[in-house]
């Protein structure tokens, strides 16, 4: 009896020459401008092909179905295609595939969760008001090139047109969205087969005629997965293939059990403390600098998160190109007695003590933020409480009404690679990510600056500029940036994973 | 019996309205905004919340969104999930996989339970007993989440007998997760047989049979057994309620896409919709599975008779 069951469990999973499997959780949606978390990415960047894309080690832009993108001042970009890139269906990706598919993106009745990355585009708010169909901004001069105008100018939006939300559409996308989004049709590598299969899996096969580098496997299948832990032990059992996200607390066992198959890459996502500025306890950035000081982020990252996180030595990651080395200098280093000085002379915190709140659906969060409020309360003599809450949804909600008054923590991953993105998104007045309350004009005008800069190094230069004001101000205390674990099985070699922390399933190698 | 079984249809029907209205007013109070919990881990956009309120009507009063909850209900609608699928095509589809589940745990059950409680009340005090005891002791006191990880590293990863997660291998698939979601009731189904079992095979009733020169397999079988059985279907028919609710954790550990792993996800995700049609048929379920322990009552008892 259990013979039989043996011999049948090890063919359940048919394997397929030259086909992979990867893990993944469901996706929150398949369409490149609804997706909110990197498995959708993960899915939508192996479907279609943006304007750009990044280079896997430097994050460098690459053109990808644009042949150029250029303009003089910031402000006014023009957008010249490749010839010869066709949608799966075998329609040609032309300017209007972009622009309609963009307006699409932002129009109200489309309810599309990234619309808002849209918003620099001249004319955004009629078309996310539903007052406009079409955005002022983008022009479609003839098939192969568009203009997109901005409201004002931006040197970092070549970098923004890699996100997947910038993807181009085919016309049958508009007819019946909810039942593309099941069957997604792209110009990317690898093309879906058969449908969505919520829960269960999706299977992508290779596309022949695409025309830049050609995926390697024939085929991948995204296995959907509840727990990333099941699917460790699907791995070991030889039933999947590549897992993007060994679970932190089986990294241990992994790195002795799949030796060489196990792999750690960089990724731009970091975590943070954050304060409410509003709130008496906070005001002080003297106080908030202290509390930096007072966390020993090595001693975390070794203990908690296995090494596979690295301590923050400013606000934006060492993987964005241009990103500067060590911005923060002692201010993010643990030392007791100058945390306990600086403490003191910004004059404490009333009460002498306060809160953290976090929210206790992922994994670590408990551990870390109970680490680190013992350090607090150990360095600088105050009383530090952690408060859970349920889940991430709430405490953001909380923070987005202002009924927070206690630290928080809080985590930003980029959705393009530049210093930019780990600035203004967060940090300037009224962002929708700006959960501390900052405010700071000078703050904003070097932002501004930077985005009217001529070049690339002026801009960056500026940036750094910035990234010190915010130092000096500290709303949020940076932590960690966040490594990516990889897990794959005999059958695969070159797997590699970005700093968007997808797997690159083009380079895959799969016998 | 048709009289009956019409006012037990009826009754359902109450239930079932009464049931999602409740359902309905928790998931209003369920922590955190659901389109927030759509939007991951940025804010979400005002323009997106908006539009999203008005698809899945969240900006209407209470009552209204469940007499258009309701309506739906009648025309056979019941919505559809934030990912954009149909909640009744999706509920079908995954009904059968916690279908097959339930049926492999309520199998290991009546299958192993009975069984193990049948030898054990006949062996009384001798090896089977006392192995059945300790094994049903076992499988009282571990959780089955605990029997859960434990099968599926030494069955599926380290022997590769059986696979470790997913529906893909059909059959094979649901053998671990049912025998996990049946392991718990398996050894109070077994203890429970035993004492009843063994109370009967002391009455009047039986001693008689057996004095008649009935053989012990008969008498075991359809006097003893036939009436010791009450309170265990009684307790099987609570227990596909219980089997249901297993199924959110075991279904998640199996990665299993059936109807308790979406419950879960809708829950978090404060898909009321989801949630409420879920619920809907965990209701119905219930209430078809006591239907059905009634009518079984009647079948084991034949002085038990519904007019």
């Amino acid at each position: 009896m259990l013979t039989t069951v043996a011999s049948c469990g090890g063919s359940g999973a048919a394997k397929k020459a030259e086909a992979f499997s990867a893990a993944i959780l469901e996706p929150s949606s398949l369409m490149p401008a609804n997706y909110s978390e990197i498995y959708g990415a993960q899915v939508v960047s192996a479907l279609f092909t943006p304007l750009v894309t990044f280079d896997i080690k430097t994050n460098q832009t690459e053109l990808k179905v644009a042949e150029s993108i250029e303009s003089a001042d910031n402000k006014v970009w023009k957008v010249k295609l490749k010839p010869g890139w066709k949608f799966h269906n075998g329609e040609a990706v032309t300017s209007r595939s972009f622009v309609d598919a963009w307006n699409f993106a932002v129009n109200k009745k489309s309810a599309q969760l990234n619309a808002y990355v849209f918003g620099e585009i001249k004319g955004y708010p009629d078309v996310v008001s539903g007052a406009q169909q079409t955005m002022s901004g983008l022009r479609v001069v003839d098939d192969q090139n568009f203009e997109i105008t901005l409201v004002r100018p931006w040197s970092q939006f070549k970098q923004l047109l890699g996100y997947p939300a910038f993807s181009p559409l085919p016309s049958v996308a508009y007819q019946d969205p909810k039942g593309f989004e099941q069957k997604p049709i792209g110009n990317g590598p690898f093309a879906i087969e058969g449908i969505w299969q919520h829960d269960q899996q999706i299977t992508l096969r290779r596309y022949d005629p695409y025309p830049d580098a050609k995926a390697k496997a024939k085929e991948v299948q995204f296995k959907i997965y509840q727990s990333f832990d099941t699917a460790y032990n699907d791995l070991l059992a030889g039933n999947l293939d590549v897992l993007p996200a060994v679970p932190t607390a089986r990294i241990t066992e992994a790195k002795s059990q799949l030796g060489d198959r196990f792999q750690e890459s960089p990724s731009g996502r970091m975590e943070y403390l954050g304060f409410p500025l509003d709130s008496d306890k906070f005001k002080s950035a003297g106080v908030r600098r202290a509390i930096s000081m007072a966390i020993d982020r090595a001693a975390i990252t070794k203990a908690i998160f296995q090494g596979t996180r690295t301590p923050a030595t400013g606000y934006v990651p060492p993987v964005v190109p241009g990103a500067p080395k060590d911005a923060c200098g002692a201010t993010c280093v643990h030392d007791a007695s100058a945390a306990k000085a600086a403490f003191d002379e910004a004059g404490g915190i009333p009460g002498n003590t306060f809160t953290i709140g976090y929210n206790s659906d992922a994994p670590e969060n408990k551990e870390w933020v109970e680490a680190a409020a013992g350090q607090i309360s150990k360095d600088l003599g105050v009383n530090v409480q952690t408060k859970a809450y349920p889940k991430l949804a709430v405490l953001l909600g909380d923070l987005g009404s202002g009924k927070v008054d206690s630290a928080f923590r809080t985590a930003w991953t980029f959705y393009f690679p530049s210093p930019e993105n780990y600035l203004k998104p967060l940090f300037t007045q009224n962002a929708g990510e700006n959960f501390s309350g900052y405010k700071n004009d000078k703050f904003e005008a070097l932002l501004r600056d930077g985005a009217a800069a001529p070049s690339p190094e002026s801009a960056n230069a500026t940036y750094a500029e910035a990234e010190q004001v915010l130092l000096h101000d500290m709303p949020y205390v940076p932590l960690w940036y966040q490594g990516v674990m990889v897990g794959h099985s005999k059958r695969v070699s070159d797997v590699s994973v970005d700093s968007f922390r997808r797997l690159r399933v083009e380079s895959v190698v799969a016998n | 019996m048709p009289r009956y079984v019409i006012s037990r249809v009826l009754q359902a029907v109450l239930v079932l309205v009464g049931a999602t209205l409740v359902i309905f007013i928790l998931t209003f109070a369920l922590p955190g905004d659901p389109v927030q919990a759509l939007a991951g881990e940025r804010a979400a956009d005002p323009a997106f919340a908006e539009a999203i309120r008005a698809r899945y009507h969240l900006d209407e009063p209470l009552l209204q969104q469940y007499g258009r909850f309701l309506l739906g209900v009648v025309q056979g609608d019941l919505g559809e999930t934030y990912s954009g699928q149909d909640v009744a095509q999706m509920l079908s589809e995954r009904m059968w996989v916690s279908g097959q589940l339930a049926l492999f745990a309520l199998a290991f059950q009546i299958i192993i339970g009975i069984g193990a409680g049948v030898v054990s009340a006949l062996r009384r005090n001798g090896v089977a007993d006392a192995g059945v005891r300790l094994f049903t002791l076992a499988g009282l006191s571990i959780p089955f989440f605990v029997t859960a990880f434990v099968l599926q590293l030494v069955v599926g990863v380290k022997l590769g007998w059986l696979p470790v997660a997913g529906a893909e291998s059909g059959f094979l698939s649901y053998v671990m997760p049912g025998f996990v979601l049946g392991s718990l009731s398996t050894a109070y189904v077994a203890r429970l047989t035993r004492g009843q079992l063994t109370e009967a095979l002391r009455e009047d009733y039986v001693r008689m049979a057996t004095s008649k020169g009935l053989t012990r397999v008969r008498v075991v079988a359809f006097h003893a057994l036939r009436n010791s059985l009450i309170p265990v279907v009684t307790f099987l028919g609570l227990e596909v309620g219980a089997l249901l609710s297993g199924a959110v954790i075991t279904e998640s550990i199996f990665n299993l896409p059936g109807m308790g792993q979406a419950m879960a996800r809708a829950v978090y995700l404060g898909e009321r919709t989801t949630v409420v049609g879920v619920v809907t048929v965990f209701v119905l379920i219930y209430v078809v599975a006591n239907l059905v322990v009634d009518l079984l009552y009647a079948v084991l008892d034949p002085r038990i008779r519904y007019a």
